[in-house]
């Protein structure tokens, strides 16, 4: 039994692993549900595919099945049950409102998700460490600390106003945070609530006259009125600010952001992992591990505003 | 709907007045609306803020105890209405725990206005402040209470802007009920009142206009009642009187012969009537616009000026003058205008009424008559010197009678040779003389003797040549021109010898005693009437043919003055001249039916014609047509018996008898008429023959005349008297005398007269 055994135990098991790993990589059917067609979650899916595919988990042999509620509730709720019914090995959500839809409703599958700001706030995971549950991904929380940082690179900023979604946890989140902040960084932050598209239109002139800089959460609303929202910033040449890179390509002037694809792609690494056995609550949440500082300079240009050399230096992407 | 009614027809003011009543009645409806919806309307907000504040305090609870800002923020967002300008939560420690964007309701457009002009920096707490002072928001204040435990605040700022929004909308909406229902009403007013009121009263006010405009011819022709047609009625009636009034004061206007005009304050004429174009020739068209003055002769222009502006400016009320008046073709004419002002009842001058009527004929004939006057007068004056010169010539004939003739008896009775025979024949030639100064009066004063021959004046020129040539001085000229064809007049030679010496020795006297000529000359010519007008006797003969004798002289001629007077007796220019010559040959004249013409100048002589009216037969020369026909034989009977001599003048009568008595006769006499016929009573079969006066008092010798042949028809009378035989027979009607004796005479004349009656 020597040598011999050995060999042949040897290849018996990296048989039955290379066995193991075919049967891991072959036929998978992923469903992918996002909540809408926001660039950064469509970013989002594509890192997510490239990190599937780069670990073995490449197009056609692993199938997406993908479903848009295209920021509709009722078919968000109506895509979820057909979801599990579908019988896929794993799901792929992008955005918090489509994460907590779905890992409530789908508990027997894996659910790996991306473009979640807080997914222990918004109660999709226990803790960072470990989900407790069959969830795990990858979040675009960035430290508002570092945004607030940033920002006073390109202006000293006393009233910062938030426009978000009450109801849309992500943007409640970084409302926290940021008031969390406004003390020890003496700025005062100035909730601006919207839920309809006539609330936006009729307070935005005057958060824009009042404020220095408004922040731009990611809710859908806020999204659907980037545009105007724009045009404001740059009639009262107010700065604009967000922590998601979509929303800088759409005119944010400034954006302190993680790279949707990047999450996704993380994404991708972690599902390849649970296709390939590994436990979602045994993977942690992870973040981007360095943001990166965008700026359109159209925008910079439309609201007249200088960039500093302090600023230039630690740009990493100019839209132009 | 209201036609072509202006603002003040009576439609539109019905119209605006049911408007004004509609306006004014939904006014004081919507403010009374508008009160009552506002009282309503603020209390129904305070409950809806109590409410809300209710609905958010309960909300608001566990988030405000839990101290979480964003979960108010949205509690309070969510719960902004159109009534909400702001919403705030306090905590129990009075700190404000929502935001400013949250707080306040953006959502309300005009308070979003408010907000941009609060200063950009501005928090929460001041922001509520200047909003405080803002009207119309009403705050609601809710206690939030957790078990009895206050825990917090709710104050709620509500605009009643909703209210006054719902305000104004009902106000729009009854105001717009209201015009609608005035429109309705008052337009089924109109048309209600259009057939009934209106349309009459259009009419009505229509055909006044058209009868104000002088269209006479409108009338109302609808169908109206009750006081309107009254209206109608009465208005046909008056405008059927006004046209029936202006068709007769237009045919008044038009049928006057006088000029009717009406002139303007401008002196132009706006009115005129036929005759007006008429008399200066300019049609009626060419008249009007015409300025008056137009009309008026220059001479007159000035003042006729000056008495129209006088009317226009009311200093002069009416004029009344006569004018020069221009026609059309430039003649002039005079005119007599009357003019006089037409005013309104202000005194104000509508125009001058102006009536002009031509007196052109009228001055004339007033001048023809001023002229007839003055001839009349000049021919009484004339006649009157001519019955004087008569009367004159009467009474010295019978003082020349008595002179005469007693010188003629002492003649006979003078044993001859006698040295008294020479200074009795100068004295009988002296009365002779003075004989022919009363013939000369006599002939002016048409009462000459006229012995009537059919004859050619050119024998009559011929047969005193002689005596013609004698009178005219060697230094003048004397030439004779008689046409060969001259036909024959009937004329008393003598006196037409008489007329032709006059006339050849004034034309002497004219020249005087500078070189000179005097042209006699003969001829026919055929008169016009208008040519005979020229006469210088009174009595105008007819046109025709006449014989004339001329004569002209190259002496100082006359001027108008003495052209003018040189017939008149006694007048003269020389003061030897009696003045009876040129008057002896009017009387002549006059008395042959004849015509003076006399064409002088001074310094440029004299022409006289004499026209004598041509005779009907051929001349006879030497043919005497008389009152008697002659055969002057010589009586040698004796004369015997009674012969009456009959005048009141005692020296003739005494003469006369003295005659008688010479004769043979014994005389009887009578100093008058009645005496006269008494002795002829006593002795009517013995009185062979009466010598009767013409003229004595009580009874004259026309009476006296017919009362003898009364008493005896086959008396013989001889009329003594101073006229002509012609003029004394005309004063016998029916029995003429058998003879008539020309004083003076003498006794030779008395006894050749005696002889022929007794024959």
């Amino acid at each position: 039994m020597t040598t011999l055994c050995r060999y042949a135990l040897v290849a018996l098991v990296v048989f039955l692993a290379a066995l193991h790993s075919s049967e891991a990589c072959a036929g998978k059917k992923i469903g992918v549900f996002l909540y809408s067609s926001e660039i950064r979650y469509v970013d989002a899916f594509r890192g997510f595919k490239d990190g599937m595919k780069l670990e073995g988990f490449g197009e056609p042999e692993t199938t997406y099945l993908l479903e848009n509620a295209n920021g509709n509730k009722a078919t968000a709720a109506g895509l979820v049950t057909k979801f599990a019914k579908s019988n896929m090995d794993l799901y792929f959500t992008a955005g918090t409102s489509a994460t907590i839809l779905l890992s409530k409703n789908i508990t027997d599958k894996p659910v790996v998700f991306s473009a979640v700001y807080d997914p222990v706030k918004s109660g999709i995971a226990r803790s960072w460490r470990s989900s407790g549950n069959n969830t795990t991904g990858t979040s675009t929380i960035i430290p508002m600390s570092i945004l607030l940082d940033t920002l006073k690179l390109l202006k000293d900023v006393k009233r910062l106003a938030v426009l978000y979604n009450p109801g849309e946890l992500n943007s409640e989140y970084v409302l926290r945070d940021l008031m969390d902040l406004q003390q020890s960084r003496g700025l005062k932050v100035l909730p601006v609530p919207t839920t309809k598209k006539e609330d936006v239109i009729a307070v935005l002139p005057e958060v824009m006259r009042t404020s220095d800089a408004v922040y731009v959460t990611g809710s859908n609303l806020v999204n659907s009125q980037l545009t105007y929202i724009m045009e404001m910033a740059a009639k009262y040449r107010t700065v604009t600010i967000t922590h998601l890179d979509d929303l800088v390509e759409k005119g944010v002037l400034l954006g302190v952001t993680s790279s949707s694809y990047q999450i996704g792609f993380q994404a991708g690494e972690k599902a390849a992992k649970i296709l390939k056995g590994a436990k979602p609550a045994s993977l942690p949440i992870e973040t981007v591990k360095r943001p990166v500082i965008v700026l359109n300079q159209r925008s910079a240009q439309a609201a007249q505003i200088q960039i500093p050399d302090k600023l230039a230096k630690i740009i990493d992407r100019k839209i132009k | 709907m209201l036609g072509k009614a202006s603002g003040n027809s009576i439609g539109f003011r019905f119209f605006s007045i049911i408007t004004l009543a509609m306006l004014i009645g939904t006014i004081l409806l919507s403010a009374v609306i508008s009160f009552y919806e506002y009282q309503s309307s603020r209390r129904r907000l305070t409950e809806n803020g109590q409410n809300l504040a209710l609905f958010i305090a309960r909300l608001s609870k566990e988030p405000l105890i839990a101290q979480n800002s964003v979960t108010l923020d949205a509690i309070v967002h969510d719960a902004h209405n159109k009534e909400i300008v702001y919403a705030l939560i306090y905590d129990a420690s009075n700190k404000l725990m929502t935001s400013q964007y949250a707080s306040l309701n953006y959502r309300l457009p005009r308070f979003n206005a408010v907000f941009a002009t609060f200063p950009k920096y501005a928090d929460l707490p001041e922001i509520i402040a200047l909003l405080r002072k803002e009207r119309h928001i009403t705050e609601v204040t809710m206690p939030i209470v957790v078990e009895s435990t206050p825990i917090g605040t709710i104050i709620l700022g509500m605009s009643d802007h909703v209210i006054r929004s719902q305000i104004r909308k009902t106000v729009n909406s009854v105001v717009s009920i209201n015009a609608v229902m005035a429109a309705l009403l008052c337009t089924a007013l109109i048309m209600l009142s259009r057939k009934t009121v209106f349309d009459p009263l259009t009419a009505l006010a229509e055909s006044n206009l058209k009868l104000a405009q002088g269209d006479l011819s409108a009338r109302v022709n609808i169908v109206a009642k009750g006081e309107l047609k009254l209206l109608v009625d009465s208005f046909n009636h008056m405008a059927t009187s006004l046209d029936e009034n202006e068709k007769q004061l237009r045919a008044i206007f038009d049928t006057s012969k006088a000029g009717i005009i009406m002139v303007n304050d401008q002196a132009c004429i706006v009115l005129a009537n036929q005759s007006m174009s008429d008399m200066f020739g300019y049609s009626q068209d060419e008249l009007i616009s015409s300025s008056y003055l137009r009309l008026v002769c220059p001479s007159d222009e000035e003042s006729s000026d000056f008495n129209l502006n006088g009317l226009i400016s009311g200093k002069l009320d009416h004029i009344s003058q006569e004018r020069h008046y221009l026609r059309k073709d430039g003649t002039e004419f005079i005119g007599y205008v009357s003019a006089r002002r037409h005013n309104d009842s202000e005194g104000n001058l509508i125009s001058i009424v102006c009536i002009i009527t031509d007196i052109t004929d009228q001055k004339r004939i007033e001048a023809d008559r001023l002229e007839l006057e003055r001839q009349l007068l000049h021919s009484q004056k004339l006649e009157s010197l001519g019955v004087l010169a008569g009367g004159i010539a009467h009474d010295f004939n019978n003082l020349l009678a008595v002179i005469l003739g007693n010188l003629d008896l002492v003649l006979l009775r003078l044993p001859k040779p006698s040295p008294f025979v020479a200074g009795i024949e100068r004295s009988m030639q002296a009365c002779r003389k003075a004989a022919g100064l009363t013939k000369q009066m006599l002939a002016y004063s048409g009462k000459g003797i006229v012995q009537l021959k059919r004859m050619n004046l050119n024998q009559l020129v011929r047969e005193n040549i002689d005596l013609l040539t004698t009178t005219v001085p060697k230094t003048i000229t004397f030439t004779v021109r008689l046409d060969d064809n001259l036909p024959a007049v009937t004329v008393d030679p003598s006196q037409i010898q008489q007329v032709v010496m006059n006339l050849i020795t004034n034309a002497a006297e004219a020249i005087g005693e500078k070189p000179g000529t005097i042209t006699l000359s003969t001829g026919v010519q055929d008169c016009t009437a208008e040519f005979m007008l020229q006469s210088r006797l009174e009595d105008k003969q007819p046109g025709g043919r006449y014989a004339y004798i001329e004569v002209s002289d190259s002496g100082s001629g006359m001027d108008a003055e003495t052209e003018q007077r040189i017939f008149e007796p006694f007048y003269s220019t020389k003061f030897t001249g009696r003045g009876l010559g040129m008057s002896a040959v009017l009387g002549i004249i006059k008395a042959h039916n004849g015509a003076i013409m006399l064409d002088s100048e001074p310094e440029r002589g004299s022409v006289f014609k004499v026209l004598l009216p041509i005779s009907d037969t051929d001349a006879i020369e030497g043919e005497t047509v008389g009152l008697h026909s002659p055969a002057q034989e010589t009586f040698n009977s004796s004369f015997a018996g009674l012969v009456l001599v009959v005048d009141d003048e005692p020296n003739v009568l005494d003469f006369c008898v003295q005659c008688v008595d010479h004769f043979g006769f014994t005389p009887l006499s009578a100093v008058d008429g009645l005496e006269a016929v008494k002795i002829f009573r006593k002795h009517a079969n013995e009185i062979r023959l009466v010598i009767l006066d013409m003229t004595m008092p009580k009874m004259d010798g026309i009476a006296t005349f017919k009362e003898l042949k009364r008493i005896n028809p086959g008396v013989r009378v001889i009329i003594s008297t101073g006229h002509s035989a012609q003029n004394s027979t005309a004063s016998f009607t029916g029995d003429k005398p058998d003879a008539f004796i020309q004083k003076p005479f003498h006794a030779q004349e008395l006894l050749e007269k005696i002889e022929l009656v007794l024959r």
